[in-house]
């Protein structure tokens, strides 16, 4: 489970909140896609959420724990595919899953079977002897997520883990996130591609310049806006006037 | 010839953005205020590390003034600066030339081989003769001064000064390229290369050393080295063209005449030789491929703590990256191997030199001021350390994903410290198994100078880690840039500078109440310092767990 409570975040001496008192409550076994247009406050909540900022106002937590007061308990509840890609690319897919095996304190039995299912589930067994500097993005990707899982997290968070991915890639990963909130973990990611939040989600969140604007389940959003896409839902409420858009 | 000038003028305004503030734009006033005073303030380090070379220079030169040997000082001068290219330059080179991440860029331009070449070959000469300066210029004008030869030494000191990075750099332009071809049959190319480096500079300075310790007769040998000629020969042995600058710049212009042909002919040499196969060379160099080959099967999955993990990490990190290895690993312990390395191969030499007299001689001395002199000398093996100094900046864009790891803060630094450490600790070993060679002194008395050593080397490494934990260079655009062009590496140095200073006060002030009360002193400033330094670094530790917005 993840909450933010009035989580708030302005930068240096900015006069504008980057996130701005958001509440949001994400529950076990939940599949949440968090939505918004470049520079809505998306990667500043998930770096909140992860322990890489801190909030200016208010809290996280994950399982009950407070991200500031206890960060480090806290990182270890959740599992985190970056959108950047960039992480130790020196090293080979092994021992990429090795060093992160090792910080997240994941046995060597459990390390190994976990490491050989995915490897195996993502099709990434034999790429895995090579450094990583030498992967596609799409791989990069893939070996992120397989570290992002080796300690079996109760908390999953994605940033943008579509792009860069083949349609055989996306799949498995989306069958990889329903599978987890099927088992109850919590699946909370980050997306720009409105269809596969439509199809993927239990529930999503549209934010734009720091405000949560609205959230729900996507058929209930659509119900709500008179069976209008979520597509359209978007654009009407970050600030595009659909017809104009549908116009142009 | 225009697409060269157009290149060059690119690459070194690329070269020379980060370190003009006024170039940049920011997105407050405050923002930019606060660049300008960094700015200001690096410009005042520079000047009190230029003042500090000037003061050192003259101290130099004031001693051979009274001994008679005022030429020594522009010979020293040339002869460092001619190391540093040769040396420094040549992981520099290798990183510059062939590591760049623009080679597939400028691949798709309308430019020749050549052209790139040539340009890339500029930006190294510029930078070089900047570093060249800096050492030279002091001592030309020392020694113009001194002899009252000011308007001839003048009209030498330019031409010597211009030509002086073009051999060297020459040298390092084919040795690379060389060094390149031969890697590309190899799988690990990196190592391939930084083995090859190795062994290159470790047979220079054996043949060198050998070649030096000829069967001249021991005393000649002595009496050779009392003398300013004597001495000028016995280094122009080590490397020959050094040789024809100093007499070039002195007055001789055959000599000058010799050098510049042969500078300016190496130069042109390196160009027509690596040029046109340059671009290519470059392109295939970043080029990574995909191994693709059945699972091992030996995979360990053995457990380790997070730290090991972290500290493992480090070491993996800066070994496959050749900037930093050449940079922060081979370049800080070439220097002390080729001195041990050296010592070792002109051992027979040594001896006959005089050796067993000087040992009889220290023998009869306090060995307190014997292993304080030597704890000194071994301090210089924490000097350069740019593994720690830029521990953090080298994270670059990886940071924000490091900072979601649940790890702390402090396991984090302190692993990145420890690596810095071990470097430091290679160099003061090979340093003090020189020394001990030499003074033959009493082990407990090598371990007491080995002691304090580490205590400066840790205050060194925590300090200058806590300074990139405060302001770390996370925006680079090659992990050349990350590591060389850094100024927390020079922040790193100064602060060296600053806590050995601080050491000396100690070591002056009880010089007179025996060896070992100085040193006893001396070891009580090293334990605050390093005590002071690591409390400060942990202190940041548990602040700066999160970006810095």
């Amino acid at each position: 489970m993840i909450e933010f409570v009035q989580a708030t975040k302005i930068y240096g001496k900015s006069d504008r909140a980057a996130l701005d008192h958001l509440n949001l409550r994400v529950g076990d076994g939940c599949l949440y896609g968090f939505l918004g247009p470049n520079g809505a406050g998306k990667t500043t909540a998930i770096r909140l959420l992860t322990g890489a900022l801190r909030a200016t106002e208010g809290t996280v937590q994950v399982n009950g724990i407070d991200v500031s007061t206890d960060p480090v308990a806290a990182k270890k509840m959740i599992g985190f595919v970056p959108d950047s890609q960039e992480i130790y690319d020196k090293l080979t897919g092994w021992e990429y899953l090795n060093f992160m095996a090792d910080v997240f304190d994941v046995s060597e039995s459990d390390r190994k079977a976990r490491a050989e299912q995915y490897l195996e589930t993502f099709e990434m067994t034999e790429a895995a002897s090579s450094r990583i500097a030498s992967y596609s993005r799409g791989m990069k990707q893939k070996i992120t997520a397989i570290g992002a899982l080796i300690h079996n997290p109760p908390v999953w968070v994605l940033d943008e883990p579509m792009v860069g991915l083949d349609p055989r890639a996306s799949f498995l990963l989306k069958e990889e996130m329903k599978r987890r909130a099927r088992d109850g973990a919590t699946v909370f990611f980050s997306t720009h591609v409105l269809e596969v939040a439509e199809k993927l989600c239990d529930q999503v969140g549209i934010i734009d310049r720091g405000h949560l604007l609205v959230e729900g389940a996507p058929e209930e959003l659509q119900e709500r806006m008179g069976d209008a896409s979520l597509e359209k839902l978007f654009l009407e409420l970050t600030g595009g006037d659909p017809a104009e858009v549908e116009a142009k | 010839m225009k697409k060269y000038w157009i290149l060059t003028r690119i690459m070194l305004r690329n070269m020379l953005f980060s370190l003009n503030p006024f170039g940049q734009t920011f997105e407050d006033e405050k923002k930019r205020s606060r660049a300008v005073t960094r700015a200001l303030l690096r410009l005042v380090l520079v000047l009190l590390a230029l003042g500090s070379i000037v003061f050192l220079e003259y101290e130099i030169y004031r001693g051979l003034g009274h001994i008679g040997m005022p030429m020594l000082l522009p010979a020293l001068a040339i002869f460092a600066s001619t190391a540093f290219s040769l040396f420094m330059g040549l992981y520099q080179g290798l990183s510059e030339l062939y590591q760049g991440k623009d080679a597939p860029f400028l691949a798709v331009l309308p430019l020749t081989s050549r052209q790139v070449f040539a340009a890339r070959l500029t930006t190294l000469y510029l930078s070089e003769l900047g570093l060249d300066a800096v050492l030279c210029l002091p001592a030309f004008v020392l020694y113009a001064l001194g002899t009252g030869s000011a308007m001839p030494t003048a009209l030498t000191a330019l031409p010597t000064l211009l030509l002086l990075p073009m051999l060297p750099l020459s040298l390092v332009a084919l040795v690379s390229s060389l060094l390149m071809r031969v890697s590309f049959f190899a799988r690990n190319r990196d190592g391939i290369i930084m083995g090859l480096t190795t062994v290159l500079a470790i047979g220079y300075s054996i043949g060198v050393t050998l070649m030096n310790s000829s069967s001249q007769d021991p005393s000649q040998a002595v009496m050779s080295l009392l003398t300013q000629k004597g001495i000028l020969e016995k280094m122009g042995g080590f490397y020959p063209p050094a040789f024809w600058a100093t007499r070039g710049f002195t007055g001789q212009v055959a000599m000058l005449l010799l050098f510049a042909a042969v500078s300016l002919a190496a130069v042109a040499a390196v160009i027509t030789l690596v040029g046109p196969g340059y671009l290519n060379q470059a392109l295939t160099s970043s080029e990574k491929t995909v191994v693709r080959k059945k699972n091992r099967g030996a995979i360990a999955w053995r457990k380790r703590s997070a730290f090991a993990a972290l500290h493992a990490l480090e070491w993996r990190e800066i070994l496959r990256t050749p900037a930093w290895a050449y940079n922060s690993l081979m370049g800080v312990i070439m220097f002390p191997l080729m001195i041990c390395i050296g010592t070792v191969a002109g051992v027979s030499n040594a001896d006959e030199l005089g050796l067993a007299g000087m040992r009889q001689m220290l023998s009869m001395v306090d060995q307190g001021y014997v292993a304080l002199v030597t704890a000194g000398v071994l301090m210089f093996g924490s000097m350069v350390n740019p593994a720690v100094s830029t521990a953090i900046s080298r994270e670059g864009s990886c940071w924000p994903f490091a900072l979601t790891l649940p790890v702390r803060q402090k396991s984090r630094f302190l692993a990145k410290m420890l690596v810095g450490l071990e470097i430091n600790l290679v160099c003061s070993l090979l340093i003090g198994g020189v020394a001990w060679f030499l003074t033959r002194m009493n082990p407990l008395w090598l371990l007491a100078a080995l002691g304090i050593s580490f205590l400066v080397g840790l205050a060194s490494a925590a300090i200058s880690l806590w300074v990139d934990a405060r302001h770390p260079r996370l925006s680079w655009a090659s992990e050349m840039e990350a590591i060389k062009k850094n100024f927390n590496q020079v922040y790193g140095m100064l602060l060296w500078v600053v806590l050995v200073a601080l050491c000396v006060i100690p070591a002056v002030l009880l010089w007179s109440r025996g060896g070992g009360i100085a040193l006893l002193g001396v070891a009580g400033a090293a334990l605050a310092e390093a005590v002071v330094s690591m409390i400060l670094l942990l202190r940041i530790s548990e602040k700066h767990t999160v970006l810095q917005s």
